[in-house]
């Protein structure tokens, strides 16, 4: 009996460079996804807290939205149907671009809640020293809002590098289809999808570890915070 | 012959100040002459807080005025009215206005020195170097020199407060706002901020501060103001105003103070 892991020998360095070569896309796929998410997540967590009620709803209204849509039909959407509107993205665009919109919706939540966390004291101390509202976030509010916001923004790109497997089906040059495409070759769908998995985990796994380091550290930190 | 008012250093004019329908401060006038020690006292729900929040505009007033020397605090003339500023416009009227805080509010992420040099180096442009040494030497006026890399989480309660009051001195305030300041300290750690708060009078700062300390407040006070229901009921001296209260209701709650610290 062959083992295991020693079928077509000669195939492997192959499918191994094949599949380093998507891990790279789907790396760079979810960092832009993220990069958005980031972008426009702040931008809805500034409207969050805006006085006007109008930005609020319609940041309200936006994220509620984002977070009921599957992403899967999201992705089928901007890639399929903006075409027939006379944009026509590539699937890594698309990708990108619907990973963005739905992580911006947890992003914000996120930033809202860092926050959210400090006591209103915080600011109205530094306002009371003769800062102005900008130099109150800069120096005061955003210093230790970023502590308790790091993990969970680790958390969520790692949501993003996961999902971003979906941007196979709508061919996007990433891991996923990359091992869709070795598999259908090979007839050796397990070895290959076994092989992938390890792939995610090894880019997943140190980030959820660091997110759970920074999370106890911070958190010790806060215990003995006053005010 | 000049009027009170002329010489009046911070003036407070016809304040009110509504939550709604409530009205919490129904028209408090009052005056702090330069170098003096204003105490407003009166039981809790009386105003005193909100008052000194709306003297830099912490709290928005209904309407009325804060006048510190010639500057109207917190308002603009736009055309012909007068509008609220924003928090931006207010910045340098609050550098001259320090405050106090009951529950310190130090910034946990900075150490100590950093807590006092912020507000110099990003309210008065002052170059590092020259904020840091500013910072040590109002860390030598509350006896917190040795304390000025540890962080605020390292403190207690007392020396908390004490960088605090460090804090609003490196402002380089005309009036310093202190806001209950010993009431959220363990009866052990509060003699050692009044003994700050005291040599700051003796130094002749113009301060007014809310306080439940009788005692301190009849010692060190230039004058106390008694509140209650959002209007001062009674203000004079501090001796007379605590020792002799002329009104019913400053006698009732001194005669409660009086027992409940026995």
């Amino acid at each position: 009996m062959i083992s295991f892991f020693q079928q077509y020998p000669e195939y492997w360095s192959d499918w191994f460079a094949r599949l380093l070569l998507g891990a790279r896309v789907s790396a760079e796929l979810s960092l832009t996804g993220f990069a958005l998410a980031a972008v426009l997540g702040a931008l809805l967590a500034w409207a969050m807290k805006s006085p006007s009620v109008l930005l609020k709803r319609l940041a309200v209204f936006f994220i509620q939205g984002m977070r009921a849509v599957p992403l899967l039909a999201l992705l089928l959407a901007l890639y399929f149907t903006l075409p027939s509107l006379g944009l026509t993205l590539s699937g890594y665009w698309a990708g990108a671009i619907g990973l963005g919109l739905q992580g911006s919706a947890y992003v914000a939540e996120i930033l809202r809640g860092g926050l959210d966390s400090l006591h209103r004291g915080q600011r109205e101390s530094a306002i009371a020293t003769g800062l102005t509202p900008l130099q109150a976030f800069t120096s005061v509010i955003f210093p230790q809002a970023i502590r308790g916001m790091l993990p969970p923004l680790l958390n969520a790109y790692v949501s993003i590098l996961k999902d971003s497997s979906l941007c196979a089906l709508i061919a996007t040059d990433e891991l996923m289809l990359a091992a869709r495409a070795i598999a259908s070759e090979s007839f050796l769908p397990m070895h290959i999808f076994l092989l992938v998995g390890l792939f995610y985990f090894v880019i997943a796994f140190p980030l959820s570890l660091l997110s759970r380091v920074l999370e106890v550290r911070f958190s010790r930190g806060r215990k003995t915070i006053r005010g | 012959m000049s009027s009170p008012s002329d010489t009046a250093l911070l003036r407070v004019h016809e304040l009110h100040k509504n939550y709604g329908d409530l009205e919490v401060l129904k028209g408090i006038s009052l005056e702090l002459k330069p170098g003096e020690t204003l105490s407003l006292i009166g039981p809790s729900g009386s105003g005193k807080s909100t008052c000194l929040r709306c003297i830099n505009y912490l709290e928005k007033p209904t309407s009325g005025e804060i006048w510190l020397g010639d500057e109207l605090i917190g308002q603009v003339k736009d055309g012909k009215r007068l509008r609220l500023m924003s928090d931006r416009e207010m910045a340098p009227q609050r550098r001259e206005i320090a405050m106090v805080f009951q529950l310190f509010y130090l910034w946990p992420h900075l150490n100590v020195r950093d807590n006092v040099a912020l507000g110099p180096i990003k309210a008065q442009g002052m170059p590092r170097k020259q904020a840091y040494e500013l910072a040590d030497a109002m860390l030598e006026k509350v006896h917190l020199r040795h304390k000025a890399e540890a962080y605020p989480e390292q403190l207690s309660g007392g020396q908390q407060q004490r960088v605090a009051i460090a804090r609003a001195l490196a402002q380089q305030p005309k009036v310093i706002l202190f806001d209950e300041p010993t009431s959220a300290l363990d009866p052990e750690l509060v003699g050692e901020v009044l003994a700050v708060i005291r040599e700051l009078a003796e130094e002749g700062r113009s301060m007014i501060m809310v306080t439940h300390e009788v005692r301190f407040a009849r010692d060190v006070a230039d004058r106390v103001i008694f509140m209650d229901g959002g209007r001062i009921v009674e203000q004079g001296p501090s001796a007379q105003v605590i020792d002799n209260p002329r009104h019913e209701r400053t006698r009732s709650f001194l005669g409660r103070m009086a027992v409940e610290s026995a």
